[in-house]
């Protein structure tokens, strides 16, 4: 069957979801032999680095599956899955909604003590961790028994596993958790079709340009990921699974397997503007797919300035130097990016430009009584769009503290322009109202340093409210070279456009990157510098 | 104007090498139809820029992607309306 046959039949099929796109896939008779997964550790005596064929990979989760039946695992069990590998974590995700159970994913870089509360929470009937991972729960009682490793297949076979779940759409196929601003992280549920919605759409319209080779640079235990591999497995090109998202594990994948389209998390594309790029090494990277928060100018214009694609022109296709972005808003609770814009070497609409909503969702910026605000003007993001998750795992206060009038509010802070386009400006929970109608937006003006001073490779701004006033501090890592003991104050203020929030810049000083608290997927936890520098102001003299 | 438009959209596709002996105003663009790839899309995009003097952003042509042959025409006589000033039908 031809690519293009496939994908048309998948995305008309009303059966298709989330939880059964491998099934399905080997059910409509798929070539077996058609190399499609490929992971950066050995699965099963199987090498890294090697694509697994559908057949191998159907194989893979089968055994798995069977071996999870064995154990009693049945519909609906949630089932937490504690890992540091992409295999793992992939692997155990197929096997466990082949059995209709709910496996939740918990990133391997969480600590023992926050995983073990996350997971006591979710009221799993047992965990799937590797032996190392186990040990750093254990001492922390996660609540739940310990299954197994995830790869332990010993004594089954593939046909010992049960027929294939048959999921309603509603039916919950996954558990993720969002990084947790606080560092708390959240169990979002994703669904058959919440979770599909996009890819749905995405398998409607024509195959993009690189999307037949795809590295995924995605947390692993995030529903992104679970996306990039049903996208993947759907389109009928080849994804390679990272277990790793550092700027120079992902450069040395790409070296290694050429991809035509590359998907990460913001975090990922700043490592990756800080290192030295070979355009030699690049030149098969055609897309870089952002999705979570958006990524930043500066950021983006050193990626499409290397990589290669191709145009149409009036006279036929031309492949050109430089390689395209595309640049979005998305989050766990969101369930995919929920706009998107195009950027090349070409670009000028940046700003935080996150785009235009998808054709899927359908976007509002609201005042706070939940008013429609009209172009122009700031105010909180509301979304309606089937990728949106149906609420919190075990936790309906946090469900409908999200939910007004229908929508659901992320918690982002907006402007939409007279043409449709919207632009990013903060977390609400990050921005400041200096009272006069200015606000500290600390994501623009990180974004705004960042365009405004080459030596600045990475900034981290943060705003505390104080008896007086409030004090905004810029927080500056430096490109090689740059003299860290020059006072880059006033550089800074003139960098943020506006008087009267750079009038509030207390401090810009070059910090060194462990002094950063990061989220276990990267993200910066300004709760927690606002918490450390408001005690500071309460002490100082 | 929208059938002559679809008479231009259906030249242009078989200047690019697709079969249209079969087609109709209600097939779709996407893999539900003639399966366009999305550098054919780009490329027929460019073509109707060119003649009609229109313009589309790449976020615009996420909305050119899901229509059918005829939706593309109509939506085309529509823009055009739209760009000399009149009302669309």
């Amino acid at each position: 069957m031809r690519a293009r046959s496939i994908r048309g039949r998948l995305a008309a099929d009303p059966a298709l979801g989330a939880g059964n796109v491998l099934s399905t896939l080997v059910s409509l008779g798929v070539d077996p032999d058609e190399p499609t997964l490929t992971f950066d550790t050995d699965v099963d005596g199987h090498p890294a680095w090697k694509p697994l064929t559908l057949g191998e990979l159907d194989r893979a989760v089968a055994t798995r599956s069977a071996g999870l039946h064995a154990l009693g695992v049945r519909p609906r069990d949630p089932v937490a899955v504690y890992g540091v590998t992409a295999a793992d974590q992939m692997l155990s995700f197929l096997a466990l909604v082949r059995l209709g159970a709910i496996p939740a994913l918990v990133n391997g870089n969480l600590r023992g003590a926050v995983a073990a509360r996350y997971i006591s929470g979710l009221k799993a009937v047992g965990v799937l961790a590797d032996a190392a991972s186990w040990s750093r729960l254990a001492e922390h009682d996660p609540g739940a028994p310990l299954l197994g490793a995830p790869d332990r297949i010993d004594g089954h076979r593939p046909s010992d596993a049960p027929a294939p779940y048959r999921h309603h759409p509603d039916d919950p196929i996954a558990i993720t958790h969002s990084s947790g601003t606080t560092g708390e992280p959240k169990a979002v549920t994703s669904t058959h079709a919440t979770l599909f919605a996009a890819i749905r759409h995405r398998l409607s319209v024509p195959r993009a340009q690189g999307a037949d080779r795809i590295l995924c640079a995605l947390p692993a235990a995030h529903n992104a990921t679970l996306t990039a591999l049903n996208l993947a497995l759907g389109n009928r090109g080849e994804i390679l699974l990272l277990s790793a998202q550092d700027g120079g594990t992902v450069v040395d994948a790409v070296r290694r397997w050429r991809p035509g389209m590359v998907l990460g998390f913001a975090v990922t594309w700043s490592q990756l503007a800080h290192a030295e790029l070979d355009a030699d090494d690049l030149e098969s990277v055609r897309v870089w797919w952002n999705t979570g928060d958006c990524a930043h100018e500066a950021h983006i214009r050193r990626l499409v300035a290397v990589g290669s694609h191709d145009v149409a022109t009036g006279k036929g296709i031309e492949h050109r130097a430089g390689s395209m972005f595309v640049d979005g808003l998305g989050s766990t609770e969101l369930g995919h990016s929920q706009f998107h814009i195009t950027h090349r070497a070409d670009s000028d609409r940046f700003d935080r430009c996150i785009g235009r909503p998808h054709l899927f969702a359908q976007a509002e910026v609201l005042d706070p009584s939940g008013e429609p605000l009209p172009a122009g003007r700031v105010g909180q993001l509301a979304v309606r769009s089937p990728t949106v998750t149906p609420g919190y795992w075990n936790d309906s206060a946090a469900t409908y503290r999200t939910r007004q009038g229908g929508w659901f509010l992320p918690g982002e802070l907006v402007y939409r322009t007279e043409d449709g386009y919207y632009h990013h400006v903060d977390r609400a929970a990050d921005a400041i109202d200096l009272g006069d109608g200015t606000h500290v937006y600390t994501a623009l003006s990180e974004d705004r340093v960042l365009a405004a001073c080459p030596e600045v490779l990475d900034c981290t701004v943060v705003a505390v409210r104080h008896g007086t006033g409030v004090s905004t501090h810029v927080l500056l890592r430096l490109a090689p070279g740059a003299d860290p003991a020059v006072d880059r104050t006033e550089e800074v203020r003139a960098a943020l456009r506006d008087e009267r929030v750079a009038a509030t810049v207390r401090r810009v000083a070059v910090v060194p990157e462990e002094e950063i608290p990061l989220g276990a997927t990267g993200k910066v936890l300004k709760a927690v510098l606002r918490a450390r520098y408001s005690s500071a102001e309460a002490t100082a003299p | 104007m929208t059938g002559e438009i679809a008479e231009f959209i259906i030249q242009a596709l078989r200047e690019m090498n697709y079969d249209v002996e079969d087609l109709t105003a209600d097939t779709d663009l996407g893999p539900a139809g003639l399966d366009l790839e999305s550098l054919a899309l780009a490329e027929l995009t460019v073509q109707i820029e060119d003649t009609y003097g229109l313009r589309y952003s790449d976020e615009d042509t996420e909305a050119l992607a899901v229509l059918t042959v005829g939706g593309l025409a109509a939506e085309l006589a529509a823009k055009l309306a739209v760009a000399s000033g009149d009302k669309p039908q």
